[in-house]
């Protein structure tokens, strides 16, 4: 059992998701990812979740606010019954924690073309992008890419998360785009920091780095690369929707070692 | 004095781990007594009733006979007063994997939230509250939480449980002694709202 203790003046949900005890970074782990038990319906002041006979291991537990913003304090508490053993609770570090961290915020814009969509619309290339400079002895890098539908914050919602049971409402019921982030390694003609990319020489499929295998995702919650080792080099960061979307994202990207992220 | 108990399901604020939980088995009169400071009329208090769906018959709570095998089972706490009752709509059968909203409870357990109630008392001042159920035939389980309005101060209560078969009124164990706690806290930037928000997995 979870039991969650805070404000009467915010509105929370507690769940137990089978995560290893890892945290859940973007939209595909949060699918993946099999709930044991949540507490149902946001509420006031106090909450719980039980679940029965739940299986030894690490889980993730998540502690979420209706409203986005909201600051304040909570306690945790998890309870176990005899024949189950102990538990522990530990309060996993947030994301990337440990690494150097950069956020670029950026924007799909059909007016200029840069809501380009994926390759099949055949002007990936000009998707917005970035440059990213690995220095000698190179880089642990993964990056995420979360979108924001046009025309409000980050505070815009959908129907399209689980979050439906139990009276969850998002706002204006926003589609999110399907997206996907990808790290090349720098064509010739780039190095030289002159000419364009030449159409169709950027390919999703020789990425060395790419979020979900490739597969275009459309969640509310980000997409994510794997951690990769990078050499010494210039690569590049492009970001892109599976159809042209006018929206903005941002974009944070998480390495061992100082980079450097420069727009393109 | 009757208390307006606007604590469903995202309403009021007041919500908090009962005070006491307390389990009656009804299979001759048997009571639970708690002393600690002294009641007055000031406090105001409610008896609600947890139990398994159809266990009791809810449109009969004011007949006093029960026929049929049924059996009639009153508890109350504390002194004279007449008792507020009512009955909630019968919930669907909550022993379901998700626990949250009290679902998740059985019969007999302790109680965390009141919603999914069989018998929702109502909050007096009164120095006694009387719940009456019309309990089905076989063996019955039931948590009968006695709940003060807000946890101003230590109030010592006496429950008694009586009924028209033999019935039997003990504390409710706690069943899951191993407890771990931490304290955390939302910030403006780790608050990422529900999973509808972009920022949903920011959450601690």
């Amino acid at each position: 059992m979870l039991r969650m203790t805070y404000s009467k003046d915010v509105s929370a949900q507690v769940r137990l998701l089978a995560h290893d005890g890892r945290r859940v970074l973007s939209g595909q782990q949060l699918s993946d990812a099999a709930r044991v038990c949540d507490s149902g319906p946001y509420r006031p002041c106090f909450t719980y979740a039980l679940a029965r006979g739940v299986e030894p291991g690490a889980y993730t537990v998540l502690a979420s606010t209706f409203r986005p913003g909201q600051a304040f304090p909570l306690i945790l508490e998890a309870a176990a019954s005899p024949e189950g053993g102990d538990v522990s609770l530990a309060q996993l570090p947030e994301e990337g924690a440990g690494m150097r961290k950069m956020v670029r915020p950026g924007v799909w814009r059909l007016s200029d073309g840069s809501a380009a969509g994926c390759a099949n619309h055949g002007k990936y290339e000009r998707n917005p992008m970035y440059s990213l400079h690995v220095p000698a002895g190179g880089a642990l890098v993964w990056v995420k890419m979360v979108a924001r539908p046009a025309g409000g914050s980050a505070s815009v919602g959908s129907s399209t998360a689980g979050g439906s049971r139990g009276g969850v409402t998002g706002g204006e019921g926003s589609k999110w785009p399907a997206l996907n982030v990808s790290v090349f390694r720098a064509p010739e003609q780039v190095l030289g920091h002159v000419g364009e990319i030449s159409p169709g020489s950027l390919k999703i499929g020789k990425a060395v780095s790419t979020s979900c295998e490739g597969v275009y995702l459309g969640t509310p919650h980000g997409v994510v690369t794997r951690p990769v080792r990078l050499d010494e080099g210039m690569y590049l960061l492009i970001g892109s929707t599976f159809d042209p979307w006018d929206g903005r994202f941002t974009l944070r990207c998480y390495s061992d070692r100082d980079v450097v992220l420069e727009p393109r | 004095m009757e208390v307006d108990d606007d604590d469903d399901d995202g309403g009021g604020g007041d919500e908090s781990p009962p005070s006491a939980s307390a389990g009656a088995r009804a299979s001759s009169g048997a009571s639970v007594s708690d002393a600690s400071a002294d009641a007055t009329t000031k406090d105001c208090m409610a008896l609600h009733v947890y139990g398994k769906p159809g266990s009791i018959e809810t449109k009969s709570v004011e007949r006093s006979s029960g026929g049929r095998g049924h059996a009639t089972l009153k508890a109350f706490g504390a002194a004279h007063g007449k008792g507020g009752v009512s009955v909630v709509e019968e919930q669907p059968d909550g022993d379901s994997e998700h626990g949250g909203d009290g679902g998740g409870v059985q019969a007999g357990e302790r109680v965390f939230l009141s919603t999914h109630s069989l018998i929702r008392g109502t909050y007096y001042d009164s120095p006694y509250v009387l719940t009456r159920l019309h309990v089905q035939p076989g063996d019955q389980l039931f948590t009968l939480v006695v709940s003060q309005y807000r946890r101003m101060r230590d109030v010592s209560y006496s429950l008694m449980a009586f009924c028209s078969s033999p019935v039997s009124l003990s504390a409710v164990p706690d069943s899951l002694p191993l407890v771990r706690s931490l304290r955390s806290a939302w910030t403006v930037e780790t608050s990422g709202g529900n999973s509808t928000f972009a920022g949903f997995l920011d959450n601690p």
